[in-house]
């Protein structure tokens, strides 16, 4: 919560993923409830309905669900939901632009794996 | 509630200053209205609001015509750009004087929300409308259009003269009063980007015409800058609404908008950007390049 | 309507305050100018000058209705109908008033000019139907024509100042004024006439003017 938002995507995917986020953080723990989507659009000064398209997306996905007349929460679980998305998109996200990138600088896989074990020691 | 436009034409001197407008707006939506200057946006909510007869075309809220509709009417409020010079009626109208007049007209006017408001912009209300400076006038319209509480309600330049801090703040106000009414506002601006997350919908006006309304987000979303050799870029975005080309040497830069189910042609070397309202509107309205 | 009442009945009420200070204004210079001679008699001017103040507060915001007050009201909602509806109001009351005021002074003022002046009272409302009707058709000559409107302000303006000055020179006095609306008197019918038509021709050209509007703050 509380990043700034950019161009580079959806304005209700951004806000999702600083949600997400913030779970994963910690910042927000499970059961606990999401800021309301008129407090979002105030937090961001964005509209309401953006906030909330990206507040549903979570729904959709199991990692928000919503109590009537209350707002939203936290579901059980979410934690573990969002680090499995995550991984599972860390390929496209990070694994193919990495590749892409190497292969027009002409890095080898061994260079490239060479480079990564020194990265991670 | 729906608040209807139909082939609006506004004739001036043999000009047409709006030719053909026709628009539907919603209940409880933000909506922008952006455009060059010239475009017609003024005369456009003038039109809408029945302060200013139209050449032709209609006007209806539900269906009932707003021309000297009095229930139609008390719906509506439109705050527009008070510009004071010392010929003006309006000059020596001091500031409580303007406010109160207004509490007597708008049938729905809130004192308390016109109270907070004044507090919070230091408002002097005991001064003429000359003496006050263009940020303190745009106060005084944005007073009014929050404090009518009408359901539909229309802000023409609200934050001309408005430092980045009061728009800020401006926004914010809008954002509370939308989310706790959810009434409908239009608001004409020139400061694009900044108003881009506010509007749930923009109106593009161009030479007295709608170029498009659209959802904004789904419009940002739409748009791509698209960078490289000529030859790359015009294979790319072949059979795509293309809009702004230029060139320089052998590359070329051009915004692309997809159509649902439309995608750039795979396997060109091009640099592909986002765009944001404020560059769609320069890439649709500039005239240039096309 | 009440909105309409609201707006216009304040402003009804200011003309006739514009009106009395004239007036007074004028008495006191009357005096000045007549010497003291005895208060009834002076106070029994009071009313011909309510008429001339007044005449001229009711053309003042005549003419600016059209300039502000007009535009305004249309800026926030009101009708065209309404708009006009209350104008018209304004200037019944505008014009009732003084004369009603008028009407109670003379009853009871004792003395020959007070009787006099109540046999007038045809003749001093003559001024404020005029001040009505020419107010509003300067203001909208001024909508259409910027230099005829502002030339005939000046012209106003000058006879105003030729006035005041008389009055103060003493060279005008109740008297005088009494005989002036004598004369007036004497041509009621055919001024009436006169008046008449002015009042139908602003009443149809506003009616019209007002239909195609567009609201210029």
């Amino acid at each position: 919560m509380n990043e700034q938002l950019s161009d580079r995507t959806s304005i209700y995917l951004q806000i999702s993923e600083m949600i997400e986020t913030d779970i994963l953080r910690g910042v927000l723990l499970e059961e606990e409830q999401v800021p309301s989507t008129n407090e979002l659009a105030r937090l961001y000064t964005i509209n309401p309905a953006t906030a909330g398209k990206g507040v549903n997306l979570l729904v959709d996905q199991g990692i928000l669900y919503k109590k009537r007349g209350i707002g939203m929460f936290v579901a059980a679980g979410a934690r573990e939901k969002i680090l499995r998305k995550r991984r599972q998109a860390f390929v496209t996200t990070h694994i193919a632009p990495l590749l892409a990138e190497a292969r027009s600088l002409g890095i080898t896989r061994a260079e490239l794996i060479g480079m990564i074990k020194e990265e991670q020691s | 509630m729906k608040l209807t436009c139909q082939d609006i034409v506004k004739t001036y001197g043999g000009k047409n200053a709006l030719d053909g407008v026709s628009l539907t707006l919603e209940s409880g939506k933000i909506y922008g209205l952006i455009g060059r200057n010239g475009a017609g946006k003024t005369t456009l909510l003038s039109i809408l609001t029945a302060q200013n007869p139209a050449t032709a075309g209609s006007v209806t809220l539900d269906g009932a015509p707003v021309w000297e509709n009095r229930q139609a009417l008390d719906q509506l409020c439109f705050s527009r750009e008070l510009n004071i010079n010392a010929e003006s009626g309006l000059a020596s109208m001091k500031v409580k004087d303007y406010l109160r007049l207004a509490s007597v007209y708008y049938p729905h006017w809130d004192r308390a929300l016109e109270e907070r408001l004044v507090a919070l912009f230091d408002l002097p209300v005991k001064k003429k409308l000359q003496k006050l400076s263009k940020g303190m006038l745009s106060m005084v319209t944005i007073v009014v259009a929050m404090a009518s509480k009408a359901p539909f309600t229309f802000l023409d330049e609200p934050v001309a003269g408005l430092d980045v801090v009061a728009r800020e703040q401006f926004y914010q106000l809008l954002l509370e009063e939308y989310g706790q009414s959810g009434r409908t506002f239009l608001i004409s601006t020139h400061i694009i980007e900044e108003a881009a997350g506010v509007l749930e919908e923009v109106i593009i006006l161009h030479d007295g015409k709608v170029l498009t309304v659209a959802d904004t987000q789904e419009l940002v979303d739409s748009a791509r800058y698209v960078t490289g050799l000529a030859e790359e870029v015009d294979a790319a975005t072949a059979g795509l609404e293309v809009h702004h080309a230029a060139r320089t040497g052998r590359s070329k830069s051009a915004a692309v908008f997809l159509k649902p189910g439309q995608d750039l042609a795979p396997g060109h070397d091009v640099t592909v950007q986002p765009m944001n309202l404020q560059k769609i509107f320069v890439a649709l309205c500039s005239g240039e390049g096309e | 309507m009440v909105r309409g009442i609201r707006f216009w009945g304040r402003y009804t009420l200011e003309t006739l305050a514009g009106g009395l200070i004239v007036a007074l204004a004028l008495l006191v210079l009357s005096g000045v100018g007549a010497g003291a001679g005895s208060l009834p008699l002076i106070l029994a001017g009071l009313p011909y000058y309510m008429a001339m103040g007044s005449a001229l507060s009711i053309l003042m915001v005549c003419y600016s209705t059209h300039l502000l007050y007009i535009p305004l009201v249309l800026s926030m909602g009101s009708t065209r109908r309404e708009a006009f509806a209350g104008f018209l109001l304004f200037r019944v009351g505008a014009v009732v008033l003084p004369l009603l005021l008028s009407l109670v002074l003379w009853l009871l003022l004792p003395g020959q000019a007070a009787q006099v002046g109540l046999s007038q009272l045809p003749a001093v409302a003559l001024p404020l139907l005029f001040a009505a009707t020419l107010g509003s058709l300067m203001g909208l000559a001024y909508r259409r024509l910027k230099m005829l409107g502002i030339v005939l302000i000046m012209l106003l303006a000058a006879a105003v100042g030729a006035g005041t000055s008389l009055v103060f020179l003493g060279e005008v006095t109740a008297d005088t004024f009494s005989a002036l609306f004598s004369a007036v008197d004497a041509a009621l019918v055919p001024s009436l006439a006169v008046w008449a038509v002015l009042a139908a021709a602003d009443l149809l050209t506003l009616h019209f003017s007002l239909r195609r509007r567009e609201v210029r703050l």
